[in-house]
This record gives C-alpha cells, sequence and structure tokens, in this order.
C-alpha cells in the first residue's frame, strides 16, 4: 500500500512540475533566449534533431545561434522516473508535441522530451533540465 | 550606411540517429528488435518480462478537432490519450498513467495490432549512467485489422535499467501515436535502397 501511496505522490509532483516547465520554458525559449540554459544542468545534455551538444557553454552557443522562434504546445505527458534508474535522485520524464516557426523557415513538427531532475538550495527547490531531446516531425522529408 | 541588425536564419542540419556509442548502439537496437517482434505479434504478454515492476507507462495522442474526436482516426488511442495541456481532472491524469507490469502489460495488450517498419525506426540516445537509459524511438507503424492497415507514425521515450543478461529492463515507456504524413506514407514499409552515410540510415536495416 505504501508504494502506491508514493506513486500517486510522485505523479501529482510530476504533473505540477511538467506544467510549470514546460510553459516557462517555451515562453523563454521565444522571448528571452539568453536566459535559457539556466533551465539547464552544468553538465545537461542535448540532442538536437540528431546533434549531441553537452555543457552550458556548448549550449549557450547553441541556443544563441538558433533563429527566433514561435513555439506552440498542444500536447504533453509526464511520468515520475523510477527511483532504481536515479538512484533516488526525483527525476520526471516530460514530453512535449506542438509546432514551432523558426524565422526565415517553414514551420515544423516537433516532438520533445526531457529529464529534469529536482535540485535542494539553502533557500529553495529547483527543477532543472538533466537531458532534452528534439526533434522535427518531417525532418526528413 | 545601414545598421547591422541581421538576425539568424540558419538551422543546423538535421541527422539521422544519435546513439552515442557502439556499445549502447548495440545494446539499444538488439532491445528494440526483440521488443517489437513481441509487441508486434497476436499476444502481448510476452513483454511481461521487459518491464520493472513498478514499470508506468501513457500514451498520447495531437488535439483531435471536429465534433466527434471518438470516431476520429486516432480514435482507437483516444480514450487513453493523456494530453496534460486539455485534461484537467487529477483523478483521470492518474489513472491513465498506468503503473505496475501487470498494468502497463494488458494496456499495452488492448491496443489495436500493429506491424512496426523497423527500417523507419530513428533512435536518439538522450541520456545514459550506470543505472539508466533513456532513448527515442521515432518510426512508423501500421494498424492491423483495420480497413486498409492506416499507417501511423510515433515518438516512444523508453528509460530503462540494466536487466538480465545485459538486457534492458523498463521502468517509464511513454508513446505519442499521430497521422502519417503523405511523405512518411509514401515511404512507409519500402525495401530500403542503399542509402548514402549522410543522409537518413534506417537504423535496423539489415
Amino acid at each position: 500500500m505504501a508504494a502506491s501511496y508514493d506513486f500517486k505522490t510522485d505523479a501529482d509532483l510530476a504533473s505540477r512540475a511538467a506544467e510549470g516547465f514546460v510553459s516557462l520554458y517555451y515562453e523563454t525559449f521565444d522571448k528571452r533566449r539568453r536566459q535559457l540554459t539556466k533551465l539547464y544542468m552544468d553538465t545537461a545534455t542535448l540532442v538536437w534533431n540528431g546533434n549531441p551538444i553537452s555543457g552550458q557553454e556548448a549550449l549557450i552557443e547553441f541556443f544563441e545561434m538558433l533563429p527566433s522562434s514561435e513555439f506552440q504546445v498542444t500536447t504533453f505527458d509526464c511520468q515520475p522516473v523510477h527511483e532504481q534508474a536515479t538512484q533516488g535522485q526525483k527525476t520526471v520524464l516530460v514530453v512535449t508535441h506542438g509546432s514551432v516557426k523558426f524565422e526565415g523557415n517553414k514551420p515544423h513538427y516537433f516532438n520533445q522530451n526531457f529529464l529534469l531532475t529536482l535540485h535542494t538550495y539553502p533557500s529553495n527547490r529547483l527543477w532543472k533540465i538533466a537531458s532534452d531531446c528534439f526533434r522535427f516531425q518531417d525532418w526528413a522529408s | 550606411i545601414t545598421f547591422d541588425v541581421e538576425t539568424p536564419t540558419t538551422l543546423p542540419p538535421c541527422k539521422g540517429s544519435y546513439l552515442a556509442t557502439d556499445n549502447i548502439k548495440a545494446i539499444v537496437l538488439r532491445f528494440l528488435q526483440q521488443y517489437y517482434a513481441i509487441y508486434d505479434g497476436e499476444d502481448r504478454q510476452g513483454l511481461l518480462n521487459v518491464y520493472h515492476d513498478e514499470a508506468c507507462c501513457s500514451l498520447s495522442i495531437p488535439i483531435v478537432s471536429g465534433p466527434n474526436p471518438a470516431r476520429s482516426s486516432l480514435g482507437d488511442y483516444f480514450t487513453n490519450s493523456r494530453n496534460l495541456k486539455r485534461l484537467r481532472d487529477p483523478a483521470l491524469r492518474f489513472k491513465l498513467l498506468k503503473h505496475k507490469r501487470l498494468n502497463v502489460v494488458s494496456f499495452l495488450n488492448e491496443l489495436p495490432r500493429t506491424q512496426h517498419d523497423l527500417n523507419s525506426f530513428v533512435v536518439d540516445v538522450t541520456a545514459q549512467t550506470n543505472t539508466l537509459l533513456c532513448f527515442v524511438v521515432n518510426g512508423v507503424f501500421k494498424v492491423e485489422g483495420q480497413s486498409n492497415d492506416p499507417v501511423r507514425a510515433f515518438t516512444r521515450v523508453f528509460i530503462a535499467v540494466p536487466g538480465n543478461e545485459a538486457g534492458l529492463l523498463l521502468v517509464n515507456d511513454q508513446q505519442f501515436i499521430r497521422n502519417a504524413s503523405t511523405d512518411e506514407i509514401r515511404k512507409a514499409f519500402a525495401t530500403p535502397a542503399p542509402t548514402p552515410s549522410s543522409s537518413p540510415v534506417p537504423v535496423l536495416a539489415p
């Protein structure tokens, strides 16, 4: 019984984290791009349409190079990641789907997924992106 | 005289599968071959030993417009779609997140029979540690047993812990299913021609 209770707690925590994260992430991407990497861990990794990028500096450089964007998320889901996989660190899987228009490019549908980990600081607790994977759905056309 | 306010308009080139290392590539590709051999079979009960006791699983589809979404082309998945953008009821949110091995496999077993095109798979490894492997599969499949066997596209995230005999044990499984584009339908299940290495290489090609 205890295990099911914990799962419910974790599932609710994941839902709240995902909800806050999804709106903050895409708003930051579109409107405050320079702040975006603050949402990532120092050691975070991104796989963007098959291109691997890792670490803050590389991420800053990568996001700066991307044209300005307009994201629209139409679907998202999340799951608490099992503790056995994360060695006890609270982790949430967030998956999103929507469309994005990068300046000078045709609109694309995309899918993206994140692993968010919970970090405790003296004054607060924060979710940070540990990994991020992004793909256009029509990239091979 | 002008000011330089040029903004970037070029996107980095899109690439095929990112599989991190040869070792991980081998593990992931072997897993997918075995997984979909069972998943596409008559009975998905065989997946029981692929999932962790405490595994969880969910599925989502894009927002369906029109007066009767349940009867739309993705109708088979509609009632199970966990799209938190639309789904506000906490009880229903929790109900659609399948938890524990038996629930996960019986949920998967109730979904329509499928035939996946393994040559269409594009796989990205997003995270790997000693205790976790997270990878994402993009591809197409045919829904069987319906008139004209419609082609669907999917993006599926698997998170695994190390399992028996160097295998993988799934702890998380999230699947997104949408209608395939005309281009995807045209290419689906076509015998792959040899492709130059710079273009998308079907990762599971024989």
